[in-house]
């Protein structure tokens, strides 16, 4: 860690450790000599590899000394003590001495090792702590990645940084400029993304293709949500090749910034989905537009509808017209599959059957289809979805109730007395096929019969288990409760399902027409 | 849901298997876009599929209608209770061509 230069750290040089354990322990070295100057002696010394360190007495020089005894650390020679006039018996003692002071020393140089390392350590943690300083306040991932990269600059001796991140349209970020060409970048992220580990890599070692003007590249992936999806690159280190101490850095500084850029991500779509909320609101304000606000009346019918859509916005729809001098019609549809295209294309089918009904010359319910089957087979064919439609019509003379049904369920009708029966389509969708294949169909409506034309929502409400509600109880339910008004009759139909449903979520909208002859 | 698929000639047999779905409904998609050009007469095999909702008939309904833009056609085979039944409510039995069983759905294409 010795390029953690910013944090001002005077990392200490170490010439020898012989000379570092006089300046630390001079005192003790005194002591020895005072020692065997007393013991008769007439000088001690201590020399290392390059020469003498210190005499006692101070202008002594030992040219040719009596005694000697070598100093090792870990069986390597650092130095020497030397006596001169001393008898033979200190030649042992002196060398006994020169193991203990080898331990001293080893110890000390030990110590000195373990100081640095928790320097560095330190300098880590400061470098990391200012790093998330900077990029906490980031709100888009460029700004972090930038930011990375600079920060990454001021830690490490490089010529410059760069920071990647692939996503729909990859980011490249440089510092201290945009030297490299982007392309080259990532393609040299994408051996990183395939390895999944870090790359080392040196343009004299060959193997990996470095962009021109690379000598030495350091490349460390960054787990977004489990995948590598960004990297770190630190280009050309001041002093040689990469190693793994400087892995380790960057790996640090690259899980710092991973978690920063998915929160960032995060907040991003956040707001996408807040905008996107607002915007299905919006568009489910409209479709409630769409939708008649009030029953109508016609002279022998009660009449009642209601939507209830899943989403915000939903397939379903459901219509009343009422023109002078036309018989009224009713529609109810329902456009296949969720979300906003079934919304957008439920729009469009509700206003063009809206339209026959209003401006075609006496159409009948299939004619009604079949103009709107024409005008929407494109747009269906092209979003690949279709809608079914049920449209009614009724003449108070002669209580004549004329209907189409395009690929329209469940539509059930309970004449007065029962027994319910579904009344299957002969038509298919809007949108599958240029002809729908249907007739007009006729039926006399007399009083207290009870026509309910629903949505799949209703027979297909299911418990948290996935039961279905069914055709079957959708008959048995209308018997039931065909006594009460067209709104008495929806309401029952509604809180059924609910009860059926018990707090399971609606899966599909669910709309009805009720119509009950009066 | 498995999406499997294999060649009968110049037939490309579709087989799917379990619900058949919004959420599975993509991968068939993509399936249809990879295939419809190069092999415009397919044969969908339902007989592994307990249930459709109203996206997977959109979605063969689409695939039936760009194999026929190919002078192909989507046949279906293998239709259980479930799935024959909502065909039949919505009378889009009408516009597809069915069939029992697999190999009476390629043997219509002739050859």
């Amino acid at each position: 860690m010795k390029r953690l230069r910013h944090l001002g750290t005077d990392l200490r040089q170490i010439p020898s450790p012989l000379s570092d354990a006089m300046s630390s322990q001079r005192r003790n070295f005194e002591v020895l000599a005072a020692y065997w100057l007393d013991a008769g002696a007439s000088a001690f010394g201590v020399w290392d590899i390059n020469g003498p360190l210190a005499h006692w007495p101070p202008t002594a020089r030992i040219v040719a000394p009596y005694a000697t005894a070598t100093l090792h650390i870990s069986g390597i020679p650092i130095g020497q003590l030397r006596l001169a006039g001393a008898d033979g018996t200190m030649q042992t003692r002196l060398e006994s001495d020169a193991r203990f002071l080898s331990q001293i020393i080893a110890l000390n140089t030990e110590l000195d090792t373990m100081t640095t390392e928790l320097v560095s350590n330190q300098d880590q943690l400061v470098a990391l702590y200012n790093l998330s300083q900077s990029l906490r306040n980031q709100l888009s991932v460029t700004a972090v990645l930038s930011s990375l990269a600079q920060e990454v600059c001021h830690l490490v001796e490089v010529d410059s940084a760069f920071a990647v991140l692939v996503q729909d349209v990859p980011i490249v970020e440089q510092c201290p400029a945009p030297i490299y060409d982007p392309a080259d970048l990532l393609a040299l992220f994408a051996q990183v993304q395939t390895r999944g580990h870090e790359l080392f890599a040196n343009v004299h070692s060959g193997g990996i293709a470095l962009a021109p003007g690379m000598e030495t590249l350091l490349l460390i992936p960054i787990e977004i949500r489990g995948v590598v999806v960004a990297g770190l690159g630190l280009v050309n280190k001041a002093d040689g090749a990469f190693a793994s101490p400087d892995a380790k850095i960057a790996q640090a500084i690259s899980q710092q910034a991973g978690a920063q850029i998915e929160n960032v991500l995060l907040y991003q779509e956040s707001l996408a989905q807040a905008r996107l909320q607002n915007e299905m609101e919006v568009a489910s304000r409209i479709q409630l537009q769409l939708l008649p606000r009030k029953n109508p009346t016609v002279p022998g019918l009660d009449i009642f509808g209601r939507s209830r859509p899943a989403l915000h916005v939903g397939g379903d729809f459901y219509d009343f017209v009422q023109e002078p001098g036309q018989p009224f019609v009713y529609s109810v549809g329902d456009v296949s599959g969720k979300g906003v295209s079934a919304a957008l294309l439920m729009s469009m089918t509700h206003t063009i059957i809206r339209n026959a009904a209003r401006f075609m010359q006496l159409p009948t319910p299939q004619d009604i289809i079949e103009r709107a089957n024409k005008d929407l087979y494109d747009p269906f064919t092209e979003v690949g979805l279709f809608s079914t439609a049920f449209v009614g019509q009724y003449d108070p003379e002669g209580r004549v109730m004329r209907y189409a049904n395009a690929g329209h369920s469940p539509v059930v009708l309970c004449p007065v007395g029962g027994p319910a029966r579904l009344m299957e389509a002969d038509g298919i969708p809007l949108g599958v096929l240029t002809d729908t294949l249907g007739r007009d169909q006729l039926l006399i409506f007399r009083p207290d019969d009870v026509l309910v034309v629903m949505t799949d929502g209703f027979s297909e409400a299911r418990t948290g288990s996935g039961e279905l509600f069914g055709y079957e109880r959708l008959l048995r339910l209308t018997e039931q409760v065909a006594n009460g008004s067209a709104q008495e009759i929806a309401d029952a139909l509604f809180a059924a399902i609910d009860t059926f449903s018990n707090g399971h979520a609606q899966d599909d909208d669910q709309t009805l027409v009720v119509i009950k002859g009066v | 849901m498995d999406v499997k698929s294999r060649m009968s000639g110049e037939i490309a047999v579709l087989e799917l298997n379990g619900r058949f779905d919004a959420y599975v409904a993509p991968s068939v998609v993509d399936w249809f876009d990879r295939t419809i050009t190069d092999a415009p007469r397919i044969v969908a095999d339902l007989s592994g599929v307990s249930f459709v909702d109203s996206t997977a008939l959109a979605t063969l309904v689409q695939g039936m209608k760009r194999c026929r833009q190919h002078a192909g056609d989507l046949h279906l085979s293998g239709l259980q209770q479930p799935v024959r039944i909502i065909l039949e409510l919505t009378r889009l039995d009408k516009a597809f061509s069915i069939f029992g069983r697999e190999d009476e759905a390629v043997a219509a294409f002739g050859h």
